[in-house]
């Protein structure tokens, strides 16, 4: 293999933008933030309260990551290694909660659960004895949405798993309770921790569920702090810590992923036994199904009920006054989707062929910044560096680009991967050049490959919210921050269910291709 | 009349290890099949990747009729040097038909050009029936003859074949070897390909080049090779081979199993090893017998004894198998070698 790499042209024409907006960001926030002088610091973080909130963040985080993995874990194990009832159907289910936003869940429970919601009227009292708008509250809006990153993880680690281990393990004396805990579970370890650790993050680095259940976090004071003030110091120097934590928790998930591909043994032909439930089945079968229903069944249902309760009158003007966001929404969504992918095939094409140093690396930065982070640095930055961009639509296409570069490089990357390089000198010893070679060949083999990876992007960008609310320029809203805005101001009523039953269905559809074919390794931020 | 020369090739892959290709020169005459053969790691396929193209040599030439392919200054890519290849996972494009595959490298044809020569093609290798089918329809065999087929289209006046065999089972691999062949003659088409197979060199080639570190270590016709081979390490790799202690004496060569002919007139006084393959020696068996037989290997066709001679020496020799003998037999072990070749002890 040539291991030589080096600069082409083309190489740096592709990477240099994208290296620039994933880094400009990052340093604008560091330079503001260290500008400041220390006293004055830590006498403002004294007036924020933010230990205290930082603790709260802390706590937010770990709860979610609890709550996610209880929900998700046992359901991985009975779909895929248990005779549970209609397994099959759950197990194409289960990740469907992932095509609702949790900022969505969050309107979606705020209807049920806040005082004066559908639940407390159902019961007869003005509210619930406990309060969704609470770290609690947030952690389980956050976990409900967020189970099937361990689900996903987890469940594939099971498939993976040679069964030949297990029997090794029975035929060593060990009783089948011994082995589920002495191997099975072992063996699991490393995508439960890489599960864990995305949805760690994710509640880490959350802005929609806790802006809308009225929880102070590092987000929501940046935020706060963007909307009241032009005072970039504090709100910068919080940014830099929100994203210090990121990388480390990711740097330690991609040490953890690095050891589960090792552990995890491909090419056992034969499925491993399923474990017969008995009495137990028809329990399992219930918490199965009512994990579903509070993900995935009651939200749809809920949101469907209230938009049936819109005046019809009402109705033609509402779609004229709100058709302009979700067309906002698409086109931005279409165009950063495009990019990102244009410059990940470029790029992971030049990198197969060593035209080009390995940027994927430094392209993950931009994959960690938390988007109430980004939208605030790329702001600033864009402000200071490229004036034209700021405040106009292409600044949320470059924020998509950086958010979500690293997923479409995966996916170019893994696609390319299966070719075997022959393939391409097979073209080029035929006659074709190299463009003609890959045009002729490599492309339409890795097509399906890049049509996932463009639906990802798309996906991720459309329910994009917290970068989108900074960056976008006065008076273009798209459909998330339509939702957000309603949702604030007005409150959870059918016109924001309504909005928001849009958004989840525009994602639903790509969920669906995307989910059918059984992409893993998603994005843990949004 | 020469086709291919490469003229000292040097070829590292990474500037703190032994070159993959180091020094290689060699021709390749007009029709001639050339096999490259060594273990695996001897640089046989960065050799063809050099012809190919899909390699740049770090110093030397690579010349193919006259005009040099790559060397100081000068590089002709891949797609312009008229070279077909047969890679060793077949690289068959799977999103097209086999007929679609064959047609591939004949755009120089157009669109009304290219069905006929395909189709005429697939005759030659006998899967005129397959032309719509795709890759994945067929079996191992097929996918080979379409491989051979596509890369033999464009009549390029070279073709490289890499491990090419490799990937079938035992009989099939027999019955390709001389198809490919056939059809390489036939069509008077140059062939070189790397194999670590030693019978499918012998078979199939007019010339072999054995390779050890990047190195040719020789290059001659099988049966030079299988005989007189050059080096310890030919001898070794080809073939079975014991190598007997002798002296060089004004006699000839003295050793354990009597006196060879010196026929290199070796420096008297001078120790080296002689070569001996198993179908050199033979025994008979002796109750006065100074070797033992210490092992037999079942080869099918024939036994394969392991002798210990007095010094605790030990030579094979292979037998037809009708006749068994058990370990422990005592036996008088002769050599009856037609070419004595020796290497310095």
């Amino acid at each position: 293999m040539t291991v030589r790499r080096r600069w082409s042209p083309a190489g740096l024409a592709l990477a240099a933008p994208t290296a620039f907006f994933v880094i400009g960001p990052l340093g604008f926030l560091m330079w503001m933030g260290l500008a400041q002088e220390r006293a004055d610091f830590l006498e403002r973080a004294r007036d924020l309260d933010l230990l205290m909130v930082v603790g709260q963040v802390a706590l937010l985080a770990t709860l979610t990551t609890v709550w996610a993995c209880a929900l998700g874990v046992p359901l991985a194990w009975l779909t895929v290694r248990t005779d549970l009832p209609a397994r099959r159907l759950l197990h194409w289910l289960a990740p469907l909660p992932l095509a609702i936003p949790p900022y969505i869940g969050a309107l979606v429970y705020q209807i049920l659960l806040a005082p004066g919601g559908m639940a407390p009227r159902f019961l007869g009292t003005g509210s619930l004895p406990v309060s969704l708008y609470s770290v609690a509250g947030a952690a389980w809006i956050l976990g409900l949405f967020t189970y099937p990153y361990p689900y996903l993880l987890v469940s594939g680690a099971l498939e993976r798993t040679n069964p030949a281990l297990e029997e090794a393990a029975r035929g060593a004396g060990l009783s089948p309770r011994h082995v589920l805990t002495r191997v099975t579970l072992p063996l699991l370890r490393p995508s439960l921790l890489a599960g864990a650790l995305i949805v760690f993050l994710y509640g880490w680095a959350d802005f929609g569920v806790v802006s809308l259940l009225r929880v102070r976090t590092l987000t929501t004071i940046i935020y706060e702090y963007v909307q009241g003030t032009l005072d970039w110091a504090l709100p910068a120097a919080l940014s830099v810590f929100l994203t210090v934590i990121t990388i480390l928790v990711l740097l330690l998930q991609l040490r953890v992923l690095g050891r589960a591909r090792y552990t995890q043994i491909v090419g056992s032909a034969k499925p491993a036994p399923r474990i017969a439930l008995g009495a137990w089945r028809w329990l399992a079968f219930a918490y199965a199904w009512g994990v579903l229903t509070l993900t995935l069944l009651l939200p749809l249902g809920v949101l469907g009920y209230q938009v049936s309760r819109l005046p019809a009158s009402d109705m033609g003007a509402f779609v004229l006054t709100q058709w302009p966001y979700f067309v906002n929404s698409l086109w931005t969504a279409v165009a950063g989707a495009s990019l990102a992918l244009v410059i990940a095939l470029g790029i992971g094409w030049l990198e197969g062929r060593g035209l080009s140093r390995s940027v994927s690396g430094l392209f993950q930065v931009g994959y960690a910044i938390p988007g109430t982070v980004l939208g605030l640095g790329l702001a600033g930055f864009l402000h200071a560096t490229l004036p034209w961009i700021y405040a106009t639509p292409l600044a949320l296409i470059v924020a998509y680009l950086v958010l979500y570069i690293t997923p479409a490089c995966q996916a170019v990357k893994a696609a390319l991967a299966q070719l075997h390089p022959s393939i391409e000198e097979a073209a080029r010893s035929l006659g074709r050049g190299p463009l003609a070679a890959f045009r002729a060949v490599t492309l339409p083999l890795i097509k399906p490959g890049l049509v996932a990876g463009w639906l990802l992007v798309f996906v991720l960008s459309m329910r994009e919210l917290a970068a989108t609310l900074i960056v976008r320029p006065p008076g273009f809203d798209t459909l998330p921050v339509r939702i957000w805005i309603h949702a604030m101001d007005v409150g959870p009523e059918p016109r924001a269910a309504a909005l928001a039953l849009v958004l989840v269905l525009t994602i639903a559809l790509p969920w669906l291709v995307l989910l059918s074919r059984r992409l893993r390794g998603i994005s843990p931020s949004v | 009349m020469e086709l291919l020369t490469l003229e000292d090739v040097t070829k590292r892959y990474a500037p703190a290890q032994p070159p993959a290709v180091d020094g290689l020169t060699l021709t390749v005459a007009q029709g001639e099949i050339l096999a490259l053969l060594g273990p695996s790691g001897c640089g046989k396929t960065t050799t063809l990747r050099l012809i190919a193209g899909f390699e740049a040599p770090d110093s030397g030439r690579v010349v193919m009729r006259g005009e040099t392919m790559a060397g100081p200054g000068s590089w002709i890519p891949p797609e312009r040097r008229g070279i077909g290849i047969v890679f060793q996972d077949y690289a068959l494009f799977p999103h097209l038909t086999v007929a679609e595959n064959v047609g591939f490298g004949l755009q120089h044809l157009g669109r009304s050009g290219r069905p006929p020569r395909a189709r005429q093609i697939l005759e030659l290798v006998g899967l005129e029936t397959f032309a719509s089918r795709y890759p994945h329809e067929l079996s191992g065999g097929q996918q080979q003859r379409v491989a051979l087929a596509r890369a033999l289209a464009p009549a390029p006046a070279l073709i490289l074949l890499d491990e090419p065999f490799s990937n079938l089972d035992a009989d099939l691999r027999a019955q390709m070897r001389e198809e490919v062949e056939r059809i390489l003659r036939n069509t008077g088409t140059t062939g070189i390909f790397v194999t670590h197979d030693q019978e499918e060199a012998f078979t199939l080639a007019d010339r072999v080049g054995v390779l050890n570190e990047g190195r040719l270590e020789q290059l001659d016709a099988p049966e030079t090779i299988y005989h007189h081979p050059a080096t310890l390490f030919v001898a070794e790799f080809v073939g079975a081979a014991d190598f007997l202690p002798g002296l060089v004496t004004p006699y000839g060569i003295v050793t354990e199993l009597g006196v060879f002919a010196d026929t290199e007139a070796r420096r008297l006084g001078k120790k080296v090893k002689v070569m001996l393959r198993p179908d050199d020696v033979t025994f008979v068996p002796s109750s006065v017998g100074d070797g033992t037989i210490v092992r037999r290997d079942f080869r099918g066709s024939e036994n394969l004894y392991c002798i210990r001679l007095p010094s605790g020496q030990r030579v094979h020799s292979s037998q037809a198998s009708a006749t068994l003998y058990p370990n422990g037999t005592r036996v008088r072990a002769e050599a009856h070698v037609i070419h004595v070749v020796t290497f310095p002890a």
